[in-house]
């Protein structure tokens, strides 16, 4: 037992010292979000997307035989795809999407068209159709992102024109900014 | 009785003469600059383009990792007692990482410069990163390190070390 003892001492005395490691901490501290409404070319335009002027544009053209303000709808081109990628990080997993369609289409005598005269459906049902309030915070789609931490989230959005009431002749346009926050 | 004496003169003696048994030590890097880093995994730009390229493929499995860089991390591996012997040094990065909820996507590579290799290894993997006469006390170089794991991965924080060890080529 003696000897045993001993060698064991002698054995922990000559054990090189074992100092290790580099450590590596880990944290997932911070949150991403992003949004892209359209054809954005992020390869070119970056993370805030085209310019103004660049941005992509819905036409409503009323087909031969439709009237202004007889209630045939007038679906809008193209169809838009609506893409939202996230990851949660320091404890925040909320993320909302909000339009602002405030702002009235207007023609070139300024007659103002308001936006509740526009609907939306979407292709996939990921994000749920509606129509625009006028409002300059209207929740379009959330996402609370628990587990898997990442996720993303595409849709592609069709928009009709109600055309149930006369406005002044014209062509209108108008832009619906939509904003993607964390919270 | 007779056979526990033997094993432990056994292990004394590997450690006398670590050249006789191709048997690996972990080396002291103690004399390194740095030895704690922290870095949050996340998307750069070229990964946001990556995943919405994936996004309207309709490819919501190929999102890309998220990612940390550890860049210039200089490493200086104590040696002193194999100078003058062939040996090979691979770079550990542990098994079983307390915490690691990447769901065995963690990948750790790296680009070394000075007299070690470059490579990459996942977790319980050792990593041939030199292979060679010991010419120096003290054998160093540097590292750009790239952490990555799946982006539907990593749910909270984790720590984990990276060790280095030798092996003496007889």
């Amino acid at each position: 037992m003696r000897l045993i003892r001993l060698s064991f001492l002698l054995t922990l005395c000559l054990l090189p010292s074992l100092t290790s490691a580099l450590q590596v901490q880990i944290g997932i501290t911070r949150p991403f979000v992003y949004i892209q409404i359209g054809n954005g070319q992020f390869g070119v335009f970056g993370l805030f997307g085209p310019p103004i002027g660049q941005v992509n544009e819905v036409t409503f053209d009323f087909a031969a035989g439709v009237l202004p303000g007889d209630g045939t709808p007038i679906v809008g081109t193209p169809e838009i795809p609506i893409a939202v990628l996230g990851y949660r990080g320091g404890g925040r997993a909320r993320f909302t999407v909000t339009m602002n369609s405030s702002v009235p289409l207007v023609n070139a005598n300024g007659d103002a068209l308001p936006f509740n005269e526009i609907s939306w459906t979407t292709r996939d049902g990921d994000i749920a159709g509606g129509t625009f309030n006028q409002g300059g915070a209207q929740t379009l789609f959330s996402m609370n992102i628990a587990y898997p931490r990442g996720r993303g989230v595409i849709d592609y959005m069709t928009f009709r024109y109600a055309n149930d009431t006369v406005y002044p002749a014209g062509s209108y346009t108008g832009r619906v900014v939509y904003t993607i926050a964390q919270l | 009785m007779k056979t526990l004496n033997v094993l432990v003169l056994g292990l004394v003696a590997l450690y006398i003469s670590p050249t006789a048994f191709a048997q690996r030590v972990v080396l002291d890097d103690s004399l390194s600059p740095r030895q704690n880093f922290s870095l949050d995994l996340k998307w750069g730009p070229r990964d946001v383009q990556q995943a919405l390229g994936a996004l309207f493929a309709d490819q919501n499995s190929l999102l890309p990792p998220v990612s940390g860089y550890l860049s210039g991390v200089e490493v200086r591996l104590d040696t002193r007692q194999f100078v003058g012997q062939r040996a090979r040094i691979f770079l550990l990065v542990p098994e079983g990482i307390a915490g690691d909820s990447s769901g065995g996507t963690l990948e750790v590579a790296w680009q070394a410069r000075g007299v070690f290799e470059s490579g990459s290894a996942r977790p319980g993997q050792a990593v041939l990163i030199f292979e060679g006469l010991l010419e120096d006390s003290i054998t160093s170089g540097t590292f750009d390190f790239a952490i990555t794991a799946a982006s539907t991965g990593v749910t909270n924080s984790f720590s984990f070390e990276l060790t280095y060890e030798l092996e003496v080529i007889n």
